[in-house]
């Protein structure tokens, strides 16, 4: 194969790939900025009471599958 | 033009990340962070116990299993607290009040946590066997619990 047509493949692969990370970079960034921007109303991904609730309800949730798991060893199930 | 297109992303990059940085979650919001993937750990732990507890004929090991379930419970119970306390920090930072109080007694509730699973939990999983899952979460729990001490201890 022409050397010249190998080194035209090799830049457009070389180009490729860089412009790929590059999208993959800048969706990031974009994803950061939205979720993260420190200068906007000040709103997390998930707000802290809804996180603290999230939290009461799973310990919640566990307290209640925790006394049947006693009940169904005690009970021999 | 293509050193410029180089350093701006990398520029971009660090710009994002010090306003993350500056941005941050409040203590407790952190905490609650923490405090969700504890109870994910501890739900995750009560299954491993509670599957050895049923499976096994042995008296000793359902009594050993039932007890690391009520060491669980306690760490359960203590949890609702703790949410309860960060939800009361979460409004009074909210309402610009003094939290120094409030916050102590979340970290004495995280104290108690952690002597739940040390004193209640650990032993019961360890004289189990076929309990290494529910080893590996009770340990998991401690190491959660030195972030969310971390993280609370910020505000004390």
């Amino acid at each position: 194969m022409n050397p010249n047509v190998l080194v035209t493949i090799q830049t457009i692969a070389s180009i490729a790939a860089e412009a790929n990370v590059a999208v993959g970079v800048v969706f990031g960034l974009i994803k950061a900025v939205r979720d993260n921007w420190p200068f906007n109303a000040g709103e997390t991904p998930i707000p802290d009471a809804e996180l603290i609730a999230i939290m009461r309800a799973e310990f919640q949730k566990n307290s209640d599958r925790n006394a049947r798991l006693i009940a169904e060893i005690e009970a021999g199930v | 033009m293509q050193t410029r297109a180089r350093l701006t992303i990398p520029i971009l990059a660090l710009v994002v990340l010090t306003g993350c940085a500056i941005k941050g979650r409040t203590p407790e919001g952190l905490a609650a962070d923490y405090g969700v993937r504890i109870a994910k750990t501890v739900g995750a732990a009560q299954e491993a116990v509670g599957a050895v507890g049923k499976a096994s004929t042995v008296p000793a090991v359902r009594a050993g299993a039932v007890k690391a379930l009520e060491g669980l419970n306690t760490v359960n119970v203590l949890g609702v607290q703790l949410a309860d306390k960060l939800d009361a920090i979460s409004q009074a930072r909210g309402a610009g009040s003094e939290t120094s109080g409030l916050v102590q007694q979340a970290v004495a509730l995280i104290d108690q946590i952690d002597a739940a699973v040390a004193l209640g939990v650990l032993p019961q999983i360890g004289d189990l066997p076929e309990t290494r899952a529910a080893l590996e979460a009770a340990r998991a729990i401690s190491k959660l619990i030195l972030e969310i001490q971390f993280h609370l201890g910020r505000t004390a």
